[in-house]
Parts: structure tokens; sequence; C-alpha cells
């Protein structure tokens, strides 16, 4: 990762942090008179933030290394900064949470509606967190490769580029040894591509049925406040 | 005729997870041999109704990072550059990556996303797993004609993109 990308990182953490702000802000009725910020736009915003995240990430992947400690410290900033956008976009999001919960209660047709709308925003305010965590992930696997970087080559000397990521396959790994090795490596890998793929479904399998098991309870859930509904 | 790898793949995709997994442990040796050949088909086919070749690199990076916030709630479990290196493979433009455990669950992970987005009926989906099917008979035998050193013209079905509202 080179230090533009991290400062394009940070800029797009930042731009995350105040746009959650002024949700928060335009929520509890303390943004500027006069001037139109609905908190939609402010959450189209972080969203418009978060893509530039993931296009800095992409542009990571392929950048040149720039020096290891000015790196360490832009990627340290923008793991706090990510942690601070975290912790915001959670305030925000139990902030609409309320919101929601009590225009609900109104039972007035607009209230309701915007009732819905504050759904929405809850739903992809969740999206953004869950993307922020995983912004948060890659940050760290970057810091971590960088502190590996330094162990290897502790005399301070600038650093090489950054190794690069484990071979996707075995036949990639492959093509670094030796051709005799290729035969009895294609041999194993036949006899334990069987295991291979059973690993592989269940791993799958694990994280289709935990992703099933996180998004129902919210169906239960909105069944629950509809039969509140109907009993109020 | 359906077989139980087809059925598993099935299950796994309407949701229907017990059956899946149930009918996963009662794989032999060549039925876990086809149902990856049966994922590798499907998504092949579904990234190319979605995405097509020589396409910004953006949207496919913006699908990868939508189908590991649904599915990869750790963050470590879909390697997001291995994902990307298959759905350019399935276009054609990287080579084919091979059946590993990561590659097995970026596969599924991939497909699982893509067919949700899509919002299939349960006919068009029969219909993905049927073209499924065929480029997984197509990948197998060109695989064994390159084992014999027979040349190869082509291993991909013609599967015509569907919808182009990515690139």
């Amino acid at each position: 990762m080179s230090p533009d990308a991290v400062e394009d990182l940070r800029a797009a953490w930042l731009a995350t942090i105040s746009a959650a702000d002024r949700a928060g802000a335009q929520l509890h009725g303390t943004g500027q008179p006069g001037r139109r910020l609905p908190w939609q736009d402010a959450v189209t915003e972080c969203w418009r933030a978060l893509s530039l995240v993931y296009a800095g990430l992409a542009a990571d992947r392929h950048s040149p290394a720039g020096s290891i400690g000015e790196l360490f410290a832009g990627l340290h900033a923008a793991r706090i900064d990510a942690d601070r956008a975290a912790a915001l976009a959670a305030r925000v999001r139990w902030r609409l949470g309320a919101t929601e919960d009590r225009l609900r209660r109104t039972r007035e047709v607009a209230d309701v509606v915007a009732a819905r709308h504050f759904a929405a925003a809850i739903s992809r305010l969740d999206l953004v967190v869950a993307r922020l965590a995983i912004g948060g992930c890659r940050i760290e696997r970057s810091m971590a490769a960088l502190i590996d970087q330094t162990v290897a080559a502790p005399d301070g000397e600038p650093g090489t580029p950054p190794s690069p990521p484990r071979p996707v396959s075995h036949r990639d790994a492959d093509q670094t040894t030796g051709h005799d090795h290729d035969a009895a490596h294609d041999r194993a890998s036949t006899a334990s591509s069987v295991e291979v793929i059973s690993r592989g479904c269940q791993t799958a399998s694990a994280l289709v049925t935990r992703r099933h098991r996180l998004t129902k309870p919210r169906a239960h859930r909105r069944a629950l406040t509809m039969i509140r509904e109907r009993r109020w | 005729m359906v077989t139980d790898p087809h059925a598993a793949l099935r299950g796994l995709l309407t949701g229907r997870l017990r059956g899946h997994e149930r009918r996963l442990g009662r794989f032999a040796e060549p039925d876990w041999q086809r149902y990856a050949d049966l994922l590798a088909g499907a998504l092949l086919v579904a990234v190319r109704r979605r995405f097509v070749a020589g396409q910004d690199r953006a949207p496919v990076i913006r699908f990868v990072a939508s189908a590991r916030e649904r599915y990869d709630a750790t963050g470590r479990d879909v390697d997001p550059v291995l994902a990307e290196a298959l759905v350019w493979a399935a276009l054609g433009e990287r080579p084919p990556v091979p059946h590993d455990v990561a590659a097995i669950v970026a596969r599924t992970v991939l497909l699982l996303g893509l067919l949700e987005d899509e919002g299939l009926t349960d006919r068009e989906l029969d219909e993905i797993l049927v073209a499924a099917a065929q480029a997984a008979g197509d990948t197998t035998r060109g695989a064994d004609r390159q084992r014999v050193g027979a040349p190869v013209e082509s291993d991909r079905p013609q599967a015509s993109p569907r919808s182009t509202r990515d690139s």
C-alpha cells in the first residue's frame, strides 16, 4: 500500500465519520438552520465514502510499497478512524431505531411511512457497519503483513514490496517447485481432492447457515412488531 | 434425471440447508467431484449472466465486497483477491482457478450472491443448473482431452449475458 493510497483511505474514513456525525446531528435537530441536509443524504454519503475506501483497497493490492514506518503510521491512523466511524455509525443506528420505534407507536399513516424509511436506513447502516468491519480487518491484515516484513528486515531499510498473497491453488504452489515434485504433488492432490472439496463445502455451508441464522430473527422481529401493531 | 450432487446444490441455492447437508453426508467420492464441477459450472453461468468480458473492475470489486458483506461475517473466510480471480476466470480473462478449500468457499459464496441478486424463480434456477451441468460436462471432457494431449477449442458454454447492468 503506497502512502497516497493510505491517505485516500484515511480521507474516506474521515468522510464517513463526518457523514455519520451530520446524520446524528440532523436526527437531534441540531443541524444548521435553513440548510437542507436530510439524514438520507448523510447515509448516501456514508456509502460514497465506503466506495472510496474499497477503491483505495483495490489500488492497494497493486501499488508499490513506500517506507514501512510511514505506511505503518498511516495504517494505524486509518484503523483508529475506522473504529471511530464504526462507533458513530452504531450510535446513529441506535438513534434511528429509537426514532423508528417512536414513530411506529403513533399509528399515524405518515409516521408509519416515515418509520419504514427509518427501518430502511437502519438496514443500510447495518451494511455500512459490516463494511467498516471488513475494511478494518483488511487494514489489520496489511499491518500484520508490514510487521512480518519489519521482522524479516530489522535493519530499518526501506521496505521491499509486500510479500505476494498466498498461492490460490495447489497448482500455483507447484510452480515454485521442480517438475519432479509436480508429478508427486499431483498424485497427492488427486488423492486428497475429495477431502479438499468436502472441507470447502462444509466451510461454505457453515457460512451460509450462519447468514440464515442472522437474517432469520429480523423476520421474526418484524412479525412480532406487526402483531403488536394489531393489538394496539 | 436429477442426481444427488445436483439436488444437493439445488438445496443449497434454495435455502434448504438441512437437506443440502444431509445429501453432502451421503456423498461418495465421484459425487464430491461432480458437485465441485457443478458448482464451478453454475458460477460460470451466473457470472456470465451478470458481467461481460473486458468490463470495468469496479463492479466486480463491488459485487465481491457485497457478497463478503453478506456471508463473510469475520472478514477472513472469503479471500477477496481469490474471489475476484474466480469471477475474471469465469469471464475468460484469467487462467482457471483449481479446486481448493478457499476456492470452493469463495465459489459457493459468489454463486449465492449472484443468484440472490437476480431473484430467480424456481424455473430459472433449474435452467441455470441444467446449463451448469452442461458446462461441467464440457469442462470435464475438455480436461480429459487435455490429459491425452488433444487440442481443446473451447471449454466454455456460450451463455449469453442476460443483463449487462454492471458492465
